[in-house]
């Protein structure tokens, strides 16, 4: 029963405080950048002003166009079920996937809405398809990389036993594999959530865009799924680089509620400092010209590469 | 059981005999019915025959005629084979609906069908093929008939280049194939399958070796390896769909039977490298493969390169379990094996279905170029959503099939680092390809599908598009195959499992698929996942944003024109198009492609109004140049050479004759001594 509960306390974290996730990025980041920024409950206003506006429609969209939020919000929900977010033990629905599983429902969220863009018809629409795809294509044999990293720390593909693998001996933290992983992976979570330097997050110049032009053609409820799963994946993405392997410590026990809103607090605590991360790069960094995304992507791809050949070494 | 299961094959070949006697009924509309409803008879029964020997896991065989050597003819049932008789079996049946509304009645027709089951019955009988010679009559018989497919339409354009090109290299496989049998049933003095394999272990390495990279290179002819797939590309979009179909579903997955024939059964297991070779080979295949497949625009071309990047995957499980085999892992070997024979099915499931669709959109519309479609979703909306299954099972999303026999040969890749450490980088190597390729086979989908069924139709002959009269049901069957065998995996593991045992001698089951309908990876703690709850998981929770979006009680929805930046009119032509789509690839990989552009202007107006453009993209064919013209100017120059032989004067030929003989004479003189 408690375990259930968890459960249920888990995805209702990442989908009532990814929208606070993204506000502090915001606000963190016009801090930095010398300028009083938005309240850090913006994003909540946003999704109430959304959900009460009418929605414009092209005449050329179909039922798939119709039907690409409601299938990305539930991979990001399914998402939040099988990777630790607030336990140190799986949660009774954790068996439904694996890390890679967890990626290939994430790829069908992003499938779901690149076919919604082509659907209106709207020439920004297709553009910002063929550059998320080509990013997203890109972007993934360095992820199944990291993947490789995991298996050789931790013997499995489990990102539960990752994290003991890596929380329980600091000799395992320490070692290149890990270290490499966690980089490589670092870059595809940026690259994933277009923060610079592959996008500049919340700037619409048509020009520059990559994700957002995409989902242009959303606008009323529709566009808030759109945006509420935007900010779940980042949410998502950013828990799952903490608590396995950054700070894989301070997550609650599966046996008791109690554990479980301690590691809600953990939680906060770490994405802070993720945020903080984030939010340095973001202003510290040019965005890259569209074509470098490539070389970008490749050394991560590299790093990975690097980590699981000194593993394998190290094994034998 | 297996008596029943014999039966029941044996139905399929006589039903489909039947109705190849029977063809010349399809001049009329009711003969062409009943002969295709005969033709998909036996591919239920062929289903039936094929899953019974699977799920019972034993082989049995059956010696007719003489005990001469030659003269014998012997069946074998064995459990690798019968997997791919059940996707023979459902190919069969998906065509046989698809081909009364596909097919006009008339001569061209009855003879296409008469050579269409016959093609059904070899391949047939290359499966159940328990010696040598049977094996390789039905293998020649599976090529000629194949061909006769192919060349349909030999009026056309194109058709007799890409007919030409399969029964060539069809041909060069076949002689390879040949050659690896001959020298193992000499090595081993055997022509029976069964006793081969359990001779082979005392044949020299140095020989098996050879016998195993013949067989990987003959049967990569037929199964499409780099850089022998160039027939694939040609050959399959000039066939009529169906013949596309079975080519692709069925013929090149033969290839995949015979490396693993040989790996597996016939010489049992080898040394490292030969995995090694298998998967590099295999992971080379899959991203070459689908780097042309994303950039292509004729929608079957680009299943036909879609369907080489497939091959490259299965071929890469199959080399990654030999590596585990020789790694000392026969758990992870067998599983491996496993997942490559999944994904086998898989890809004959849905990659027949696609092109049994495209031949829809191409009746319908009257082209096959993706930047003439667009816009079906709304025109042909049933043909529609059945693509959209396809599309998704071969994109390799969840909760579709794909999604779940990639996910276990990721699982096998992942377990690299329990064999020795070189090997395994290999493996993490072949991982990296295969994510590489799989995520460019989802732009590709995305290219096949938005550009090609969304948006406003890009041409007349799209807007005309109507799918009354077309088939439906064949391609309907498939998509309902493709949601069973990813909701119904953990059964389809058992089958797998039971020949998994049969070929490797490991029983997978209890560890992989301990219960909840979980799936774990051959190795206890290393990984779960349930396709069925996952599947069941995400339609379920779509009521938590359903409920959001009705809490949120916005205003109504209005339908307005897409937005055009101020245009006066927006045209179907300022969509984006699928050349645009794939251009960043195009730029990415530009040193494979090394590509050629011609763009022509009616003038050069500064204003921008330059009048129509014509623009041309080529792409360099490499293998062509640097590997094909090399070896037809080698021959043709041989030819040369030799042409003098032949002058076509009587007298010089009865020379040739007096000569031999006399030659023969003096050898047997030499002998004698």
């Amino acid at each position: 029963m408690t375990a259930i509960a968890l459960q249920v306390i888990q995805s209702l974290t990442v989908l009532f405080l990814a929208p606070v996730y993204a506000g502090f990025l915001a606000r963190a980041e016009a801090i930095v950048q010398s300028k009083r920024g938005p309240s850090v409950l913006q994003p909540y206003r946003d999704l109430a002003k959304l959900l009460r506006k009418e929605s414009a429609i092209s005449e050329h969209a179909t039922w798939i166009f119709r039907a690409a939020p409601f299938v990305a919000f539930s991979c990001y929900l399914t998402v939040s079920v099988i990777v630790p977010i607030i336990t140190d033990e799986p949660l009774p629905l954790a068996f439904l996937g694996d890390l890679i599983g967890g990626a290939f429902v994430l790829m069908l969220a992003s499938f779901s809405i690149t076919l919604a863009a082509l659907d209106t018809a709207s020439p920004a629409g297709g553009l910002g398809a063929s550059r998320t795809t080509w990013v997203g294509s890109l972007a993934e044999p360095s992820l199944i990389l990291v993947f490789f990293t995991v298996a050789a720390l931790s013997n499995s593909d489990n990102p539960y036993l990752e994290n003991h693998a890596v929380a329980g001996s600091l000799s395992a933290y320490t070692l290149p594999t890990h270290l490499l992983g966690l980089a490589a992976f670092f870059m595809i979570v940026l690259a994933e959530n277009g923060r610079i330097p592959i996008e500049s997050p919340g700037v619409s110049t048509e020009i520059s865009m990559i994700e957002e032009s995409r989902v242009l053609e959303y606008s009323g409820r529709e566009y808030a799924l759109v945006k509420w799963g935007s900010w779940m994946k980042l949410f998502l993405l950013s828990s799952i680089f903490m608590n396995v392997f950054v700070l894989p410590w301070g997550l609650g026990h599966a046996n008791s509620i109690l554990g479980g809103l301690q590691g809600i607090a953990a939680l906060v605590g770490k994405l802070a400092v993720c945020g903080v991360l984030i939010v340095i790069i973001d202003s510290s960094f040019a965005k890259l010209r569209f074509f470098r995304i490539a070389e970008y992507l490749g050394a991560s791809f590299l790093l990975a590469l690097i980590g699981i050949i000194t593993g394998y070494v190290i094994r034998s | 059981m297996t008596g029943v299961a014999a039966i029941l094959l044996l139905c399929a070949a006589v039903l489909w005999l039947a109705a190849a006697s029977f063809a010349f009924l399809a001049r009329t509309r009711a003969g062409l019915a009943a002969c295709a409803a005969t033709s998909a008879l036996g591919g239920t029964a062929a289903v039936a025959g094929g899953g019974i020997v699977a799920l019972h896991g034993t082989e049995a065989s059956r010696t007719i005629g003489a005990g001469n050597v030659v003269g014998a003819v012997t069946l074998q049932l064995s459990p690798l084979a019968a997997a791919f008789i059940v996707l023979l079996g459902l190919i069969a049946l998906a065509i046989g609906l698809f081909a009364p509304r596909y097919h006009r009645p008339g001569s061209g027709s009855a003879f296409y069908f008469c050579v269409y089951n016959v093609a059904l019955l070899a391949s047939l009988g290359v499966l159940v093929a328990g010696n040598v010679v049977v094996f390789l009559v039905a293998w020649e018989s599976m090529t000629v008939f194949s061909y006769l497919l192919i060349m349909r339409h030999h009026q056309w354009r194109g058709v007799m280049a890409g007919g030409f090109l399969f029964l060539a290299l069809g041909e060069a496989g076949f002689a390879l194939i040949v050659a690896a049998f001959a020298i193992l049933s000499v090595k081993t003095g055997t022509l029976d399958l069964a006793a081969m394999a359990a001779r082979s272990h005392a044949v020299p390495g140095a020989w098996r070796s050879t016998v195993f990279v013949l067989a990987l290179i003959g049967f990569g002819f037929k199964a499409g390896l780099v850089p022998l797939h160039i027939w694939l590309p040609e050959a399959h979009p000039v066939a009529p769909a169906d013949g596309s179909g079975f080519l692709s579903g069925l013929v090149i997955k033969l290839g995949v039977y015979g490396i693993m024939l040989f790996a597996f059964q016939l010489l049992a297991g080898g040394p490292m490298w030969w995995g090694v070779l298998a998967t590099v080979i295999g992971a080379v295949t899959a991203v070459v493969g689908v780097l042309y497949a994303v950039i292509e625009e004729d929608f079957k071309r680009l299943l036909a390169f879609h369907s080489v990047e497939n091959i490259g995957i299965i071929v890469t499980a199959t080399g990654a379990a030999m590596m585990f085999r020789a790694g000392h892992q026969p758990a992870l070997g067998a599983y491996m094996l496993l997942a490559a024979i999944y994904h086998t099915v898989n890809h004959g499931t849905y990659k027949t279905l696609l092109f049994l669709e495209a031949g829809v959109v191409e009746h319908a519309t009257g082209t096959r170029d993706l930047d003439r479609l667009g816009g079906l979703a709304r025109l042909m909306p049933r043909t529609s959503v059945v693509t959209l299954i396809g599309t998704l099972g071969i994109a390799g999303l969840p909760p579709l099939n794909g999604f779940v026999s990639e996910w276990l040969i990721f699982q096998g890749l992942f377990q690299g680092f329990r064999i020795q450490p070189l090997a395994g980088v290999v493996l993490v190597l072949a991982g990296a390809a295969l994510a590489l390729s799989g995520g460019l086979a989802v732009m590709a989908f995305a290219h096949a599908y938005g550009i090609g069924f969304l948006g406003i139709p890009r041409s007349r002959a799209a807007a005309q598009a109507r799918e009354t009269g077309q088939p439906l049901a064949g391609a309907a069957v498939l998509a309902g195959a493709c949601v069973a065998l990813s909701l119904g995996a953990p059964a389809v593991l058992i089958a797998l499992g039971q020949v998994a045992r049969a070929v490797t001698g490991v029983q997978l089951r209890p560890v992989l698929l301990p219960g909840k309908l979980t799936i774990i990876p051959a190795h206890l703690n290393f990984a779960a996942f349930s396709p069925t709850y996952l599947a069941v998981f995400l339609v379920g929770v779509s009521a938590v944003p359903l409920l959001i979006y009705l809490v949120g009680r916005g205003a109504r929805t209005r339908t307005v024109p897409v937005w055009d930046g101020g245009m006066l009119r927006f045209r179907p032509r300022m969509q984006y198009t699928g050349a645009a789509f794939a251009n960043p690839i195009k730029v990415t990989f530009g040193r494979l492609y090394q590509p050629e552009f011609h763009v022509e202007r009616a003038s050069d107006d500064p204003a921008g109004r330059s009048g129509p453009v014509r623009y041309d993209f080529h792409v360099l064919p490499l293998f062509q140049r640097y590997l094909y013209d090399p070896v037809v100017a080698a021959v043709r120059s041989l030819a040369r050479f030799v042409r003098p032989l032949q002058s076509g004067d009587v007298n010089l030929y009865l020379l040739y004759i007096f000569l031999v003989v006399v030659i023969a004479y003096l050898f047997y003189l030499i002998q004698s001594y």
